[in-house]
């Protein structure tokens, strides 16, 4: 399942790419499998079909996609090709964790309950690993 | 022969006309009064009392053609085509009350959200998912060659042997050349219809069966088992019905239609009344389908808003 939120001020687009990367990163969605017609996603989330093709583009350009021809779009990778050198990475990444946390912090929550947020996030990525 | 169908048809023209008239004002009388709060119900029945006046002014003007008819043909003609009278009153009358009486209704078609901005959708790809297997297929394939085959086996034999009414009297030769030049063209005119018609249903069905499936299915914000379950079967129903209604049923009626034309040209007239009366009958089980299927969705929506209202009390308040 993929959710969204309209109220959420993260872009609807972002919020694609962030879920399905987040399926793909917890295997959810493995290696082959089928992803829905750009069509069918965006008429069950009711939005629009150029936010869901853009979505799946930007995962196509990162490496996790692939648009075969009879079988749609399919994750052929489980794991990202690196889009710069690892220091840009890791900073990149250390960004998007500020900034949830930054979120959780405006929202009110307290030191502890962030933490065992991070940690049952941490758990549920890796627990295969 | 053709006579003695002309009150059969009369009689079935004043069933047809009051029934599809009729129908809004019934279909939406039936759908129970919802409405959130006291101002949107007085609204709705304001809605509903706007239906029923307009329906009872058609109804009567109808009657009022149908007595004058009986003295004056085109006034019994005009009668008979007072039936479309339906689409404005279905369309802008009918279906603004229902979705007044119950908000649910308004949800049957689109992606939209009981749960205010929270959207849940399934990541399965559901034109993997067809109940249409490519055995099921060979059905249509077989009734298109059979019935192709039944009207041209009709060019085999010669045309213009007889009876048929004419001038004999006048010159029976050629009365007998022009009926069977007329035999020929009716013949050569139902092969290219039958087969462009029941090709072309046959080409656009898979296109259409696709566009069946990926038709809007949103997901509560838990993604609940029991919705995606009723998704599924009402999702198996209505492509079911698409293949059967649009791949067999109806190309079957038109092929049965077209062959004993071929068949038996100097039952004409007859053929004419029984294809008006069936098609009449095919639209309105037509109707019926998807009046039931769109009843289906409106039952979903009502279990998702449900199922979403669940989940808001549940979560667990911010902070």
């Amino acid at each position: 399942m993929l959710t969204i939120s309209l109220a959420s001020p993260v872009p609807i687009h972002d919020q694609l790419v962030a879920g399905l990367r987040g399926l793909i990163a917890a295997g959810q969605l493995a290696e082959g499998d089928e992803l829905p017609p750009v069509r069918q996603l965006a008429a069950d989330l009711g939005i629009n079909l150029n936010t869901v093709a853009r979505a799946y583009r930007e995962l196509t350009d990162a490496g996790l996609l692939a648009s075969t021809r009879g079988r749609g779009t399919v994750v052929i990778a489980t794991v990202e090709r690196a889009s710069g050198p690892k220091a840009e990475e890791r900073k990149r990444i250390e960004a998007g964790i500020a900034a949830a946390l930054g979120d959780a912090k405006l929202a009110g929550l307290a030191r502890e309950a962030a933490e065992s947020m991070a940690a049952r996030q941490i758990e549920r990525l890796w627990k295969h690993a | 022969m053709s006579d003695s169908f002309i009150p059969l048809g009369r009689l079935f023209m004043l069933i047809f006309v009051p029934v599809t008239l009729l129908f809004p004002l019934v279909f939406a009388a039936l759908v129970p009064n919802r409405a959130a709060d006291d101002s949107a119900r007085i609204k709705a029945r304001g809605m509903m009392l706007t239906l029923a006046m307009s329906t009872v002014a058609l109804l009567a003007i109808w009657v009022g053609l149908v007595l004058t008819g009986l003295r004056f043909n085109f006034a019994m003609i005009i009668a008979g085509f007072w039936w479309p009278w339906f689409f404005p009153l279905w369309f802008f009358l009918a279906m603004p009350a229902i979705v007044a009486k119950n908000p649910h209704w308004g949800w049957t078609v689109g992606g939209g959200s009981a749960s205010g901005g929270v959207r849940t959708a399934s990541l399965v790809n559901r034109e993997r998912t067809s109940p249409v297997t490519r055995a099921m297929w060979a059905v249509p394939i077989t009734l298109l060659v059979l019935i192709l085959a039944a009207i041209a086996a009709r060019g085999l034999l010669p045309f213009g042997v007889g009876p048929y009414p004419g001038d004999s009297a006048v010159d029976p030769e050629a009365a007998r050349v022009a009926y069977a030049e007329a035999e020929r063209s009716r013949w050569i005119f139902s092969l290219v219809v039958f087969g462009s018609v029941f090709g072309f249903l046959l080409a656009i069905l898979p296109r259409s069966l696709r566009r069946t499936l990926s038709e809007p299915e949103p997901m509560d914000a838990a993604g609940s088992p029991e919705l995606a379950g009723l998704y599924a079967a009402q999702r198996r129903k209505r492509v079911l019905g698409l293949f059967w209604g649009s791949g067999v049923v109806l190309p079957l009626c038109i092929g049965v239609f077209s062959v004993l034309q071929t068949w038996f040209p100097h039952d004409g007239s007859t053929w004419g009344l029984i294809g008006g009366i069936g098609g009449s009958i095919l639209g309105i089980c037509g109707a019926i389908y998807g009046t039931w299927m769109t009843v289906d969705r409106a039952k979903i929506s009502e279990v998702r808003a449900r199922l979403d209202a669940a989940d808001a009390s549940d979560a667990p308040a911010a902070g």
